[in-house]
């Protein structure tokens, strides 16, 4: 859900678009993360909520050969 | 307008406040309340596709557990073995008209080695969507 104050989406994708940070928040209803463990720890498969948010800082877009670098790296 | 919009992920504060709990040596344990940070040793990128209206990204996360490491150095285990833990996400999800995401950002997570594990053991995480 991003964290848009009053703001429509399309303003917020008209201010993304034009290089400002976006945030968006976790949803605790919403988020969820499915984590198996191995023998060792016990092998449960848990299944967990999480919150918090995260943001997003558009670059340049030339910045697109950058970010395929990078992964290729990672 | 950019219809693509490349972007560096730069802030991400996640939790699971109530932890995970696990068996380690015949002993029922909890992490803890799990923190999810930026791993700032790499950076995370991203692409939103307006025209597919798509976006994809990869986060690079730091998973620490401070509660956990103070269990584990109480019980004579070395800090190393509970180093915050390094993982990589693959995320994805639909860009819909509010501008939040269609069933969330969901994707695998590839966790990096934990000391605690048996060799070739490993932990499984997926961000799943949303319901």
């Amino acid at each position: 859900m991003p964290v848009a104050g009053s703001r429509s989406g399309a303003e917020l994708r008209s201010r993304f678009q034009a290089g400002e940070p976006l945030s968006w928040n976790f949803v605790r209803a919403y988020n969820r993360l499915r984590l198996s463990l191995p023998p060792s720890l016990g092998g449960r498969t848990v299944l967990l909520a999480f919150e918090g948010s995260y943001t997003f800082t558009p670059l340049a877009r030339s910045a697109i050969s950058d970010i395929a670098e990078s992964r290729a790296a990672s | 307008m950019r219809d693509t919009v490349p972007f560096q992920v730069t802030d991400l504060n996640a939790a699971v406040p109530e932890g995970v709990p696990f068996r380690w040596h015949g002993m029922e344990l909890s992490t803890g309340s799990l923190a999810f940070k930026l791993d700032r040793a790499w950076q995370s990128f991203g692409v939103m596709d307006y025209g597919a209206r798509k976006v994809s990204v990869r986060y690079h996360v730091a998973l620490e557990s401070p509660a956990l490491i103070a269990s584990f150095c109480a019980l004579g285990v070395a800090r190393d073995m509970v180093a915050p833990l390094r993982a990589v996400l693959d995320a994805e999800g639909g860009i819909l008209d509010d501008h939040g995401f269609d069933g969330g950002i969901r994707g695998r997570c590839e966790i990096g080695d934990v000391g605690l594990l048996a060799p070739g053991e490993r932990i499984l995480a997926e961000v799943l969507p949303g319901s």
